[in-house]
C-alpha cells in the first residue's frame, strides 16, 4: 500500500485549531441553528436551490454510488490532508484502495471514470482543492467535481467539500470554483440526504 | 458538506449542551471513558478506535433484536453510568431514547451520531415512486469508514488529549476495512455479474450491494421489518419471476426461514444467508468477522449462477 508523505512543517495547533473551529461553529449556529430550529415538526428533506440536486431523489444508480463513494472518499482526503498537509492524487487514492479511485470492478461497472486533481490548495494559506472525474460509460453518468473549499481564519482552519455533477460526461475543466461561475457552467452541486437530516426528520415525529 | 454538517450535529442535541461536553470531557481527563453503544457493529468501531482505553458498554443485551426491541430495567441502569452514547439514530435504536429518558439522562448524556454525516441511500428494490431511506449503514465497509471516522472525531472532542490516538486508530481500522473489500473485489467472479440478479428478504443491504458495484432486484420486506401481506408476497413471488432472479439472500438471525423456503420453492431461487451484525457477542472483530462472511456469501451466490 502506498504511503502518503509526510510533507510541510505544520503551522497550526492542531488543539488551538479544534477550538476555533468549534467557535466558529457555535458562531456558524447562529444561521444554520435558525434554519433547523425551523425545520422541526415533519419530514424535511434540505431545500434545493435551483442549482442544486438530491443525491437521495435525483441521481441514477451509477451516479448515486460515485457520490457514495466519493463523500466518504472526501472524509479520506480530508484526513490525509489533515496529518500529512498534503493533497493525494487519483493514482495515490487508488493505490490506497479508496473508491472511486481505486480501480476494481466498482470502477469498471460505474463508467471506468477518469480522475485528476485539478488544483492543491497551499496548506498555509488556503485555497480550493478540486478533484475532476470525466468520461465515464455509464449509460446517463455524469461527469463530477470535488471540491475542497479550504479556508483559514486566524491559526485555525476548514475543509468545506462539495460534490459537482455536469451532464456533459466529458466536460472540461471549470472556468472557476465559486458557486455562481460553476452553475453558470452547467454544474449542479449534489445536495446528501446525511444522517443528521435523517435524525432531525425522526425527531420531529 | 464539512462545515455545516458541524452546526447540524450541534443543533441536534448530539451536544445535548456545552455543559454535558465540557463535564464528559472533565470525566474522560478523570477516569476511564465509559461509552455506550446501541447496536453490534458499533461496539467493534470503538473498540477498534478507542482500545483499552476506554470502557465499552452495550446498551442492551447481545442476543437482543435491534427490530422492535422493549427497553427493560437493566438498560435504564447502565444508561445512568454511561459518559457518552453512540447511537447509529436513523433506525434500528430509536428504542434507545426511551432508555435515556427513564434513565434521567436526556439532558446531560452527550450522543455521538454515527450517521451525521453519511450521505443515505433509499432501499432498493422496486417502491414505486416512494424512496424510502434505508438505515443499514452499518452493514458496509464504505459507510462504516465514514462512521468510524466521525465516532473518533467526536470522541476527541470529548476526550482530547486522546484525539490523536483516536484519530491514528480509526485510520488503521478504516485501512483493514477497504482492505476487507478491495480483497473481495479482486476476487470476485465478475464473469458471473451478467447472470447474477438478486433479492433480499430484508431491505438491509443496499449499502453493501452499492460499495460492490451490484444491483439488489427485488426486496420481500414490504417495509422494514414488516412481513409482506398474502397479496404482497403474491406480488413479489410474480416479480421474482418476471426479473428472473436466481438468488435469495436471507437473514442470518432473523426467524424468516419458511418465508424464503415458500420463495425458493415457488421461484427456483438459490437461497443464501447474510449477516444483518446485531446478534451474538458484542466483540471488538464482530464487524470485520462477519462483513468477511458476508462478502464470502455473496461470492459463493455469484458462483452459484456463473457460467
Amino acid at each position: 500500500m502506498a504511503t502518503i508523505p509526510a510533507v510541510n512543517a505544520r503551522t497550526l495547533d492542531r488543539r488551538e485549531t479544534l477550538f476555533v473551529a468549534l467557535a466558529l461553529a457555535v458562531a456558524m449556529l447562529g444561521t444554520g441553528g435558525f434554519a433547523l430550529l425551523r425545520a422541526t415538526g415533519g419530514p424535511r428533506p434540505p431545500e434545493l436551490l435551483d442549482w442544486q440536486v438530491s443525491a437521495f431523489r435525483d441521481l441514477g444508480p451509477d451516479d448515486q454510488a460515485i457520490h457514495s463513494s466519493l463523500s466518504v472518499a472526501a472524509e479520506e482526503i480530508g484526513g490525509l490532508n489533515f496529518d500529512f498537509g498534503d493533497w493525494p492524487k487519483p493514482e495515490e487514492l487508488d493505490k490506497l484502495l479508496i473508491p472511486p479511485f481505486y480501480k476494481d470492478d466498482f470502477w469498471e461497472q460505474h463508467g471506468r471514470v477518469q480522475w485528476r486533481q485539478l488544483n492543491a490548495a497551499d496548506f498555509n494559506r488556503g485555497g480550493d482543492t478540486s478533484y475532476l472525474g470525466v468520461g465515464g460509460s455509464a449509460p446517463g453518468q455524469s461527469a463530477y467535481l470535488l471540491i475542497f473549499r479550504h479556508r483559514h481564519i486566524g491559526s485555525a482552519y476548514t475543509n468545506q467539500t462539495e460534490i459537482w455533477v455536469h451532464r456533459d460526461v466529458n466536460v472540461g475543466e471549470p472556468d472557476g470554483y465559486r458557486a455562481e461561475a460553476l452553475a453558470k457552467a452547467g454544474w449542479r452541486q449534489v445536495v446528501a440526504y446525511r444522517g443528521a437530516d435523517e435524525a432531525e426528520h425522526q425527531k420531529g415525529h | 458538506m464539512a462545515t455545516t454538517v458541524l452546526s447540524r450535529r450541534m443543533a441536534l442535541g448530539g451536544l445535548a449542551s456545552a455543559a454535558a461536553l465540557a463535564a464528559a470531557g472533565a470525566r474522560a481527563q478523570a477516569k476511564r471513558l465509559r461509552i455506550g453503544v446501541t447496536l453490534h457493529p458499533y461496539y467493534s468501531f470503538v473498540a477498534n478506535v478507542v482500545g483499552d482505553g476506554a470502557e465499552i458498554v452495550p446498551i442492551v443485551p447481545a442476543e437482543a433484536n435491534p427490530h422492535g426491541y422493549q427497553p427493560q430495567p437493566e438498560d435504564i441502569k447502565r444508561a445512568m453510568t454511561l459518559d457518552v452514547l453512540v447511537v447509529n439514530g436513523i433506525g434500528h435504536d430509536e428504542w434507545v431514547f426511551k432508555i435515556i429518558e427513564a434513565a434521567g439522562r436526556k439532558d446531560n448524556l452527550p450522543l455521538i451520531w454515527a450517521n451525521a454525516s453519511v450521505a443515505l441511500i433509499p432501499i432498493g428494490g422496486d417502491n414505486g415512486a416512494e424512496k424510502v431511506v434505508n438505515p443499514h449503514t452499518f452493514i458496509a465497509t464504505t459507510a462504516a469508514i465514514q462512521q468510524v471516522y466521525e465516532i473518533a472525531r467526536r470522541l476527541g472532542e470529548i476526550d482530547p488529549p486522546s484525539a490523536a490516538r483516536y484519530r491514528a486508530s480509526a485510520r488503521d481500522y478504516a485501512n483493514r476495512l477497504r482492505k476487507l473489500r478491495a480483497d473481495f473485489m479482486q476476487r470476485m467472479p465478475a464473469h458471473a455479474k451478467a447472470d447474477f440478479r438478486c433479492a433480499t428478504m430484508h431491505a438491509g443491504y443496499d449499502y453493501l450491494f452499492q460499495e460492490l458495484g451490484l444491483k439488489i432486484t427485488a426486496v420481500v420486506e414490504p417495509r422494514h421489518g414488516v412481513n409482506p401481506t398474502a397479496r404482497q408476497f403474491a406480488q413479489t413471488l410474480a416479480d421474482i419471476r418476471a426479473a428472473n432472479i436466481n438468488i435469495l439472500f436471507a437473514e442470518k438471525y432473523f426467524g424468516e426461514s419458511s418465508l424464503a423456503e415458500t420463495v425458493q420453492r415457488e421461484t427456483g431461487v438459490k437461497v443464501f444467508t447474510l449477516s444483518h451484525i446485531t446478534d451474538g457477542p458484542f466483540t471488538p472483530e464482530k464487524f470485520e468477522v462477519e462483513m468477511a462472511e458476508n462478502l464470502a456469501t455473496i461470492e459463493r451466490a455469484m458462483q452459484a449462477v456463473g457460467p
